[in-house]
């Protein structure tokens, strides 16, 4: 965990993008993430994308309302979006921070992500 | 016993990184559990956001406590932006004082032991938080 590991990595698994985030996801990252993923949507598509939570420790308010938006623009964009693994202190803090996750489709490990978009 | 383990001033969104950085590493070396260090982190990185969103330019005070034998960690964020208007309403579920989020206090509070709150419109703000575990 520390501010070196900030980097966005797409992945391509099958017809799906596997995104995996590490350490402190800031505004910062998740603007490169919003950037590079909507433009790899926009160049070569993809069905589905998974979010890969796993190595995320802390999740702030605005960091999931950005997620959010960045959802729902892929999902404009044609793909269906899943997020994996999320630690029980990010759902922990999620949920007493009141934040809105009606819009959130999520699964325990990454296979099962690519098995629900399959 | 309190102990100060750093101050650091919030001027940007790297500041708000590096904030919840120190505390997540103060945490641990503390002894603090990893859910109470991670229930912190979230709360700092909320109330450091704040200050950058709301106020421009602050600083946080981390002091290390030690009482009725867990280790803890208090956290101070200080601002001289505009201020809280109505504390009482910012400090009632679901009501936006700002953007389109609000400052979330309600739920910040909900994250850690201890919440103290002093707001004064014009002068700024100052939250106090513990967690202890």
């Amino acid at each position: 965990l520390s501010e070196g590991d900030a980097r966005v990595v797409l992945q391509a698994v099958g017809g799906h993008i596997l995104v995996p985030l590490q350490g402190l996801v800031g505004e910062a990252l998740l603007n490169d993430l919003e950037q590079a993923l909507l433009e790899h949507l926009h160049r070569h598509g993809a069905r589905g994308v998974v979010l890969d939570l796993g190595g995320v420790e802390v999740l702030d308010r605005y960091d999931f309302d950005k997620l959010r938006r960045i959802v729902a623009s892929a999902t404009l964009m044609g793909a269906r979006v899943v997020l994996a693994r999320i630690r029980p202190s990010v759902a922990a803090g999620i949920t007493s921070l009141d934040a809105d996750d009606r819009w959130t489709c999520s699964t325990r490990t990454v296979e099962q992500a690519l098995a629900l978009l399959r | 016993m309190k102990e100060l383990v750093q101050r650091m001033r919030i001027l940007s969104e790297a500041d708000t990184v590096r904030a919840v950085l120190t505390v997540r590493e103060a945490a641990s070396r503390v002894g603090m559990k990893a859910g109470a260090g991670s229930a912190l982190a979230t709360a700092v990185s909320e109330l450091a956001t704040n200050v950058v969103k709301y106020a421009g330019s602050g600083r946080m005070t981390l002091r290390s406590l030690r009482n009725r034998q867990q280790p803890g960690l208090e956290v101070v964020v200080e601002d001289y932006g505009p201020g809280i208007q109505d504390v009482g309403l910012a400090m009632t579920d679901r009501v936006s004082t700002g953007g389109t989020l609000g400052l979330g206090l309600p739920g910040t509070k909900r994250l850690v032991d201890e919440f103290e709150l002093e707001s004064k419109p014009g002068q700024g703000t100052r939250i106090r938080i513990v967690k202890w575990g």
